[in-house]
């Protein structure tokens, strides 16, 4: 049984989500590679970090999980799309754990919804590769 | 609280299409309750607030950006409009505060790399219409019309090179005027200029463009008649039959040797172009007769064709015509043997569709007049040359004095105005 945190909606993650297994790359702040690189928006909601801003009321569980992508170069390009995102560093880990995945592309990429339990650790396996 | 800025002069906003996410949407469009369009980018995180910038885009603009014609940055860069600054605060307390400014106040900071591009599929035509509403215009038109549909994975935009849209258009008139020569004409000239009956029945204009990644529809220039028939719908009935993905080599070269030499040539060329674009091309036909009939292929299926019509139309094929003696004739399998009185060379092969009704009133052991075309061939595994024969024409000669064979090279490729590829090249 996962132990998935009260504050996240009902029925999240969706069923069609699959274990969490494999590598995969995230986008982090700097090289020593932080839990909170790999906060959700809820989670730095609750941190009194942000407030809770929603970008769709259907998307509740989406704001819950964090993003991470297959593919180096889909990283690299959503990195290049955004100001405040040239800066953050590319990291690469092994999520294998207790945690959720589901594929959620935008316009096709690899990106993922990871979602974490309270007690998930896969998050120290991560290095940045640049 | 809302992702978009709340009360502000932007309006009522809804996300419509998200183009970069990370951790929720940092490059989309939104939409005013006033059908105004938004390009949204993530500009800044501060510890107290967010930044974003709010572009007004037309749809023109847009489908520049959303396809990579422009960079990402360039948007921001030459905005057709005013740019916003919205200021979201992490204090809820505080309103969303959204201001205007100057294109050269912006931050190279808060913008894409100069070279990052939004390289989505985007139509920039409308849409083509549907084959039920392709054949309805047909029929309302009282004309056929005939569709190219290419789609191509390079291509982002509704466009195409204009070269290869030059030399695929010269090929489709050039097809469809060579079989309107076979269709028409009582004795198909093999070269020259064809008959003013043939290029004015054979006439076609474009006259749609859509998207889809790209489409090209023609229209006979010719109504069709009562029955929905022309010698244009005949034509593309013929051409569209040809390329049928299920037909086999065999039936392929008994459906050009009906074609004699100059059209099976000018089939070769169109395949040969529509190859060139190295796109899936599916071809459609409509009109009253014939509804709405089509072949897909892929670029890897019309590049096997391509092949096999190298091998079954070369390049190499000749008129023969000598006075021959009649010793074999099959009229079911439309075969024949004619041995030449002059070189006592013997000729087998298939009757051409021109030759079947004199073929069938032959008389084996008869010395007739005769035309052939000679297809020649090299074949690679074998390292030996073959000729394969197609009676075109079978006339009594009332004279039995053997006479030398003629032979004469058809040349006349039905070569459209250039060749993209050579272009390109």
């Amino acid at each position: 049984m996962n132990d998935w945190p009260e504050w996240f909606p009902d029925a999240c993650p969706p069923a069609e989500a699959r274990d969490a297994e494999g590598h995969f790359y995230r986008l982090v702040d700097g090289v020593e590679i932080l839990e909170s690189d790999f906060w959700s928006h809820e989670q730095e909601y609750l941190a009194g970090k942000r407030p809770r801003r929603s970008w769709s009321s259907g998307k509740l569980c989406d704001f819950v999980s964090c993003s991470i992508f297959a593919l180096r170069s889909d990283i690299e390009q959503t990195r290049k799309g955004v100001g405040p995102l040239k800066h953050k560093l590319v990291a690469l880990g092994d999520i294998t754990g207790e945690g959720k995945l589901l594929e959620t592309p935008t316009n096709g990429n690899s990106h993922h919804n990871w979602w974490r339990t309270q007690t998930e650790t896969a998050w120290v396996n991560f290095k940045v590769v640049e | 609280m809302s992702w978009l800025p709340k009360n502000s002069i932007l309006g009522d906003l809804d996300i419509e299409e998200v183009f970069v996410f990370f951790d929720g949407p940092r490059v989309f469009t939104c939409r005013s309750l006033t059908d105004q369009i938004y390009l949204a980018g993530w500009a800044e995180e501060n510890l107290d607030s967010d930044l974003w910038l709010y572009l007004p885009i037309s749809n023109a603009r847009l489908k520049m950006i959303r396809s990579g014609a422009w960079p990402l940055k360039d948007a921001y860069l030459n905005p057709e409009a005013e740019i916003y600054c919205a200021r979201l605060h992490h204090d809820l307390q505080i309103p969303d505060e959204v201001t205007v400014i100057d294109k050269d106040s912006l931050e190279d900071k808060w913008l894409p790399d100069d070279d990052f591009r939004i390289e989505i599929q985007t139509a920039t035509h409308s849409a083509a219409v549907s084959p039920e509403v392709l054949l309805r215009k047909s029929i309302q038109e009282g004309r056929t019309r005939f569709r190219i549909e290419i789609q191509s994975d390079n291509r982002l935009r509704s466009e195409a090179s204009t070269r290869q849209v030059a030399a695929v258009l010269s090929a489709t008139q050039n097809v469809i005027d060579n079989f309107g020569n076979i269709e028409l004409a009582t004795d198909p000239s093999q070269e020259g200029r064809f008959s003013r009956q043939v290029r004015d029945k054979m006439d076609t204009d474009v006259i749609e463009l859509a998207a889809a990644s790209f489409v090209i529809e023609i229209g006979s220039s010719d109504g069709d008649d009562l029955f929905g028939d022309s010698p244009v719908a005949r034509v593309l009935n013929r051409l569209i039959s040809l390329l049928s993905v299920q037909i086999d080599p065999d039936s392929l070269w008994e459906s050009l040797a009906d074609l004699k030499p100059r059209a099976a040539k000018s089939f070769r060329a169109f395949v040969n172009e529509l190859s060139n674009l190295d796109s899936n091309v599916t071809l459609a036909m409509a009109n009253t007769q014939h509804k709405y009939r089509s072949e897909a292929l892929t670029s890897d299926q019309l590049i096997d064709l391509k092949l096999l019509l190298r091998q079954i139309v070369p390049d190499e094929i000749k008129e023969l015509r000598g006075r021959m003696n009649l010793f074999l004739g099959n009229n079911e399998r439309r075969n024949f043997g004619l041995r030449d009185l002059y070189s006592d060379k013997a000729f087998e092969g298939r009757v051409g569709e021109s030759a079947v009704s004199q073929f069938e009133h032959a008389t084996l052991g008869n010395i007739y007049d005769v035309v052939l075309s000679s297809y020649s061939n090299f074949d690679k595994g074998a390292g030996i040359k073959s000729e394969k024969y197609v009676l075109e024409q079978l006339t009594v000669s009332t004279d039995q004095t053997p006479i030398p064979l003629q032979l004469k090279l058809i040349n006349e490729v039905a070569a459209p105005i250039f060749s993209a590829k050579e272009e390109l090249s």
